[in-house]
């Protein structure tokens, strides 16, 4: 199955200053959902900005790599053609709903302003209403401000709002964090069934393996900028190979085990002091001599000197 | 920071030394009237009646700075005082002073110290004082908010179990506290009361004894035609103080909160 | 709460500041310096009974309590008092005047608040150098007095060059009619209407800047773009609505600045409004028609603040 969206050793930098995301290869492919898993810091969320050719600083660039959908390189694309894709090609949804609703707009002019960046203008209540029924809103939260919402009715609201004009590609940055664990289960249906019934490819950026464990098909693990395991979830989770995926794993609390979660020491590095070689050396517990020198290249699924083949 | 506030200190001086550095009486006339800037001995012209502006300038800015400085201090003192009781005290206290803070912003401030000036009679004191009580609302207002948010601080509590009185405990750990923000109100008031002084000036109801750079526009009104000096020196003057008390509120706000606007 | 019944609430809590505002006129009558009737008949000796008897006539022989009773009650039927000095109805007076500083006013308010929020807008998204000469203007307009300001303009336009009328609102031969009229009225409008927009410029400029980078950074902003929105839209549709409660609010809460600034430059234009009644009123003691402009200024200001909440509520419905 070809991808939908293709990210080709990616690189993202702060100009002049450190490298954010360090040679990163990922495809999404149409109806199905990848989670990109990592601390935070890892660089999960620059790489979905660079897929949108968005920065929250102006000083973060792409500063090598490809970024294809549907086969068209975005990179080469001048400005304008780039934000004609977003919301049309490539839909987002972000971490903290009421952060990133306008508390001076209502839900319904949120959906509306996506139709109206792309020239559609007509129809505009009966397309709310279809967009807001997609992701199970009565009509009448259209009129709703945002403080009038819950913190699930909001995310619907942005989730609306992304798919509102069948983007080929939903980008989902951790988009249950900041919610109540009993609503987050509600949103994750919503994003599987619309992601089942358009064939949209998905790529779910979480730090919860749970929430992968769940809704995606493949999974890549991603620490101080690089992608260090990628696999099948099922295998990933049965039998995790690089010594950051097994840390991760095991610090999940596990009803099932009696040993109490395993902490990992240390964090990740910070953008300006990465370490030499394999980048996750000073905090794994497998480290030999060659980690700390030179880089491992990623094969066959995991980035580890020490992974058995 | 460092000029403007270089610029301040050098105006205080000039205002201070103004009678040693220019001595004799600024307002007395002479025959050489509406000379421009540069003719003969005068830097910066003299008037119509013949008065070196230097002179005038120099001696006015005592007023000036008489005014914005003793009027915001005596805003402070009572914006502090009220603010400090309402906010400490709360409940109908409290209520009673924001009503009345309230009252007083809503007076017109340059209006209502023109016709209190008018009725009253002209005077440096009565100036200082009309501009104080129109100005002490808003440094009220922000002590109140202020020390009714660290009326719960733990240091507070600390402060009460060691048998500290509460006027001791807001006079020693809670007025250094917000310092800051009432220190950038107070350099604000002193640009407000400049600037209002110098309208009651150019209104004419300035002290008729002192030189003040708000008369000396009014004068300038009449021979804007015939004499540009008059009107150029003193409202340079105006607006440079003005803007260095305002530079300076700044530079303490943005010394408060670095991440800046 | 509906937006009406905030209002009402609103309008309740404005009641007794205007009040406030008409007892302490009428305390600055009683406590006026000289006699109104020593001021009409002027100073050669009067009879004692005329002088009675006028006394009586205008109520000046009552206790204070009555006087206060009686004050607002007159104010109540829109009576603003006795110009003793122009021997006419102070509310007559007034209203010959009231047409010229609305109309300086209003142009001045609608000149800084276009200029004002379009300035700090551009130096927002722009930044750099634009957002630094903005903001250095800004700063250097705010510490300039406008009578100061006026003259400047008169030196430059009228006396210098030439181009513009220095002194009232029309040609003293009278207003040509039609276009020609309009013209014209714009010609003398120009230069006291700069001087006087200016400070209110820069504050408006000022206040759309900060929150306006604010927005720019904001969450919600990303989203939008990340829905396509174009950057135009994204300053109408998120930055403009966002800054909107805050610049109104400054706006409208610095009426009096305006109303102050509008006093000094219609003394500097000679323009034949309200402030420059204030100005005559002050240099021939005139006490009833200072007092009644106090009131009318104070009244605006309390009207002005209650427009200002009402429409601050208006676009931001969060507000409590």
């Amino acid at each position: 199955m070809t991808a939908v969206l293709d990210i080709d050793a990616l690189h993202v930098a702060v100009a002049g200053g450190p490298t954010l995301v360090d040679g990163i290869s990922l495809k999404v492919t149409a109806g199905q959902t990848l989670g990109l898993v990592g601390e935070s810091g890892s660089g999960k969320s620059m790489t979905a900005y660079a897929v949108l050719g968005l920065f929250p600083a102006p000083a973060i660039r792409v500063t090598g790599g490809a970024i294809r959908l549907a086969g068209t390189d975005l990179l080469g694309l001048p400005a304008d053609a780039r934000r004609r894709l977003r919301g049309r090609q490539i839909g987002m949804v972000f971490q903290d709903p009421s952060s990133f609703l306008d508390p001076l707009l209502t839900a319904g002019r949120h959906i509306a302003e996506a139709f109206r960046a792309h020239g559609i203008t007509t129809n505009m209540p009966s397309r709310v209403q279809a967009a807001l029924a997609r992701v199970d809103l009565p009509a009448s939260a259209a009129a709703r401000f945002p403080h009038e919402l819950s913190g699930g009715q909001r995310q619907r609201v942005l989730i609306a709002a992304a798919l509102a004009l069948d983007p080929a590609v939903l980008i989902a940055d951790e988009p249950t964090t900041a919610l109540d664990v009993t609503v987050q289960a509600g949103i994750l249906e919503v994003l599987r069934r619309e992601a089942s019934a358009r064939g949209l490819g998905v790529l779910l950026i979480t730090h919860d393996l749970g929430v992968v464990a769940e809704n995606c098909a493949d999974v890549a693990v991603m620490y101080a900028g690089r992608i260090v395991e990628q696999a099948e979830v099922r295998r990933l989770f049965r039998a995790p190979r690089h010594p950051y995926t097994q840390g991760l794993l095991a610090s999940v609390l596990d009803p099932g085990r009696d040993a109490p979660p395993f902490a990992m020491p240390g964090g990740v590095p910070p953008a300006h002091a990465m370490p030499t070689g394999c980048r996750f050396h000073p905090r794994c517990p497998l480290v030999v001599a060659q980690c700390r020198t030179t880089a491992p290249p990623m094969r066959d699924g995991v980035a580890c000197w020490r992974a058995e083949a | 920071m460092r000029p403007p506030l270089l610029a301040l200190l050098m105006l205080l001086l000039c205002a201070i030394l103004a009678p040693w550095i220019i001595p004799g009486d600024p307002l007395a006339g002479s025959a050489d009237a509406l000379l421009a800037p540069l003719q003969s001995g005068h830097t910066l012209g003299t008037d119509d009646l013949g008065r070196d502006m230097l002179a005038m300038l120099l001696h006015g800015s005592r007023v000036s700075l008489m005014v914005g400085l003793a009027s915001s201090a005596c805003a402070l003192l009572v914006g502090v005082l009220a603010g400090a009781v309402a906010g400490w005290h709360g409940g109908w206290v409290d209520a009673l002073v924001m009503r009345i803070a309230e009252f007083f912003q809503t007076l017109p401030r340059f209006v209502l110290a023109l016709i209190v000036i008018a009725l009253a009679g002209p005077g440096i004191g009565k100036v200082i004082i009309v501009i104080a009580v129109l100005a002490w609302p808003q440094t009220a207002r922000v002590v109140r908010a202020e020390i009714g948010a660290l009326r719960q601080a733990a240091f507070v509590d600390a402060a009460r179990l060691a048998g500290m009185p509460d006027w001791l405990i807001v006079l020693r750990e809670v007025l250094p506290q917000i310092a800051g923000p009432v220190l950038v109100l107070a350099a604000l008031d002193v640009a407000t009361a400049i600037l209002l002084e110098a309208g009651l000036g150019f209104f004419g109801l300035g002290d008729p004894n002192l030189a003040s750079w708000g008369a000396m526009l009014n004068q300038a009104q009449q021979y804007l035609r015939a004499a540009w000096w008059m009107s150029m020196f003193p409202g340079l003057a105006i607006g440079l103080t003005v803007l260095l008390f305002n530079l300076l509120g700044d530079a303490v706000a943005q010394h408060l909160d670095p991440r800046g606007r | 709460m509906s937006l009406l019944s905030y209002t009402l609430r609103r309008l309740l809590h404005a009641i007794p500041l205007l009040l406030a505002v008409a007892v302490l006129n009428f305390c600055l009558i009683a406590a006026a310096p000289g006699d109104p009737v020593t001021a009409l008949i002027g100073d050669f000796p009067a009879p004692a009974e005329y002088v009675a008897k006028m006394r009586q006539d205008y109520g000046l022989d009552q206790p204070l309590p009555v006087r206060l009773g009686r004050y607002l009650q007159h104010l109540a039927s829109l009576d603003l008092g006795y110009s003793f000095a122009n021997r006419m109805p102070v509310s007559t007076l007034v209203a010959a005047r009231l047409g010229a500083t609305l109309k300086l006013t209003g142009t001045a308010l609608a000149v800084a608040a276009v200029l004002g929020v379009a300035l700090g807008l551009l130096a927002a998204r722009l930044g750099g150098w634009v957002d630094r000469l903005v903001r250095f203007g800004a700063t250097l307009s705010y510490a300039m007095p406008e009578f100061w300001l006026g003259q400047l303009l008169i030196l430059a336009f009228a006396i210098g060059l030439g181009w513009l009328p220095s002194q009232g609102a029309a040609p003293l031969r009278g207003a040509a009619a039609g276009w020609a009229g309009f013209v014209e009225g714009l010609r003398y409008l120009l230069l006291p209407a700069s001087a006087l927009a200016l400070r209110y410029l820069a504050l408006i400029a000022r206040i759309t800047r900060a929150r306006a980078v604010e927005v720019l950074r904001a969450d919600y902003v990303l989203a939008a773009r990340a829905r396509g929105a174009s950057e135009t839209r994204v300053l109408l549709d998120h930055v403009l609505r966002n800054a909107a409660p805050s610049v109104i609010t400054v706006i409208g809460y610095n009426a009096g600045l305006l109303l102050a600034g509008s006093a000094l430059t219609e003394t500097v234009f000679g323009w034949p409004g309200i402030g420059r009644l204030l100005f005559d009123s002050i240099a021939a003691r005139d006490t009833p028609t200072m007092l009644a402009i106090l009131l009318m200024v104070s009244a605006s200001v309390v009207i002005a603040n209650l427009l200002t909440d009402v429409l601050h509520r208006l676009l931001d419905r969060r507000v409590a």
